[in-house]
């Protein structure tokens, strides 16, 4: 270190200001096991209460999930479903971040697009799923423009926060040390908005799956929603909740194996 | 090296310079002297090109790969990115000698340790010797350095300057060193330029002769100091500045 004999009487050591690291804490995996355990659980004595046609047991339910997955049925089903899910949530979210930061960045275009977006957000999901059915056909592009009518403005209103809460601090040391406009897009510009693109990811897929589940159940000849109408029809509780779980599986590997870790690759710093 | 002539830069149709000219030379450290409010910050906003707005000319005569680089009142690092890759994000490549050669700034400003470590972890002068490397990093023809050390406390600062002085000698950079402090700008500058305010321009161009290592706490810069401010005091208007400079 470079500094004269006066100085140092004066500076503290720097290794004595350094935070260390908060600790992990506890397991979060091992505690939501344990909450996922009680709540079967609970599911397993509620059934006494009820009639089997009415709260199947666990067991029943993954007896029948086991038959519906040897059969291909419900790969199937989910297949196809996990395609329009994917479909629409990459599209829904390019448009919508597309939107939003565009809205962030530009005040007039957040003024024009502002009353659509607002009426875009509040229309019910229903109305804009018949809507796209009945104007486009039962189709797969019916589908998939109603879920990213949707979910698009869900996007814009989340990035056009982010684009607004840029740091024009720090985009001024990139803009005075001269960085390319890809080093200041990832490496000063980009990780200023990965919560609320986390943000939007998480809830995103959440709708989705909802919304592209309505869309079968009401257009669609195949998918998860097409089964659980069925199974509707012939009150098959077993059938839904066995869907359900694999359902929950699906969601469960996407959050563990994408969200989380992505979510600790961008955000680690933040555990600091 | 350096020649900067403003005609005039307004806000909202008030002038905040008018007819500035400031002219220095290869490694020759400036020190700019106002009240706060004058418009320094703005002078050097213009400088680093962050602000475009004005009527007049700023030519950087160099052969330095960077012409310009700034030091900003905060830190302003990247708190995703360790101490390091914020150092690293300023060089033009990173191979095996680029990083060490942050690595071996880092260590020169008392950082060697802690080059893994977030924004988040150090404290306020840490983040300051942090962004003292990043500037050197970057190695620019003339060092731009906006108030750097005023957020801290008296002894820090010192050693921040002393620091600074330090990794200075060993480059060819011009440094324009923006204060309101007298005494410190007697102890960092070759020259010191005291500035009016409303509009800004340079009253005065004052050489400083006192031999170096300079201390901010020696007697030669406290009696430098208070002389300038007996004879130019008044011209300095601020009460803050009067403030400080009696103090001593």
């Amino acid at each position: 270190m470079i500094s004269s004999g006066l100085v140092q009487k004066h500076i503290k050591p720097v290794s004595d200001t350094v935070q260390p690291a908060k600790g992990s804490g506890h397991t979060p995996f091992m505690v939501r096991c344990l909450s996922l355990s009680i709540l079967l659980v609970i599911w397993q004595m509620s059934v006494v209460w009820f009639e089997p046609a009415l709260l199947p047991s666990p067991l029943a339910v993954f007896r029948n999930l086991g038959v519906a997955i040897q059969s291909g049925e419900l790969l199937h089903h989910l297949g196809i479903t996990l395609q329009r899910v994917a479909i629409s949530f990459v599209l829904a979210m390019a448009l919508g971040i597309l939107l939003g930061l565009v809205m962030g960045h530009f005040r007039r275009v957040d003024l024009w697009l502002d009353g659509i977006l607002t009426l875009a957000l509040n229309i019910p999901a229903l109305v804009t799923i018949i809507l796209c059915l009945m104007w486009f056909g039962l189709n797969e592009f019916s589908a998939i423009l109603a879920v990213i009518i949707n979910k698009a403005p869900n996007v814009a209103v989340t990035l056009r926060e982010g684009a607004k809460a840029i740091d024009t601090n720090l985009m001024n040391v990139a803009r005075a040390y001269r960085l390319s406009v890809f080093r200041t897009f990832t490496k000063v510009y980009l990780p200023q908005l990965y919560p609320y693109l986390l943000a939007s990811a998480r809830s995103g897929l959440a709708l989705v799956w909802k919304i592209v589940l309505v869309v079968e159940l009401i257009g669609c000849s195949d998918g998860v929603g097409f089964q659980l109408s069925t199974f509707f029809q012939f009150f098959d509780i077993t059938s839904i909740l066995a869907y359900t779980l694999a359902f929950a599986a699906v969601i469960y590997f996407i959050e563990g194996a994408v969200l989380r870790p992505w979510e600790r690759k961008v955000s680690g710093w933040r555990q600091c | 090296m350096l020649n900067i002539h403003i005609r005039e830069k307004a806000f909202h149709g008030n002038t905040v310079i008018a007819d500035l000219n400031i002219a220095a030379a290869q490694g020759e450290i400036v020190a700019l002297v106002g009240p706060s409010g004058a418009g320094k910050s703005t002078l050097l906003q213009m400088i680093a090109g962050l602000d475009a707005a004005f009527d007049g000319t700023i030519r950087i005569n160099s052969e330095a790969e960077h012409d310009v680089g700034i030091m900003f009142q905060e830190a302003r690092l990247m708190p995703w990115l360790t101490v390091l890759d914020n150092v690293m994000l300023v060089a033009n490549t990173d191979t095996p000698d680029t990083r060490r050669h942050a690595e071996t700034l880092l260590t020169q400003v008392g950082i060697g340790h802690a080059i893994q470590a977030y924004p988040g972890q150090l404290s306020g002068g840490m983040a300051k010797r942090v962004a003292l490397a990043r500037a050197f990093m970057y190695n620019p023809a003339l060092l731009l350095m906006d108030e750097p050390f005023s957020s801290l406390d008296a002894p820090a600062a010192e050693g921040l300057r002393q620091l600074l002085l330090s990794l200075h000698q060993q480059t060819t950079s011009t440094i324009l060193y923006v204060t309101h402090d007298l005494k410190e700008a007697v102890c960092i500058a070759d020259r010191i330029l005291l500035l009016s305010e409303s509009p800004m321009t340079v009253l005065h161009d004052v050489p400083v002769t006192l031999p170096r290592p300079r201390h901010v706490f020696a007697d030669n810069v406290t009696q430098t100091s208070q002389s300038l401010y007996a004879r130019f005091g008044a011209l300095l208007q601020h009460p803050a500045t009067v403030g400080q400079v009696v103090k001593t």
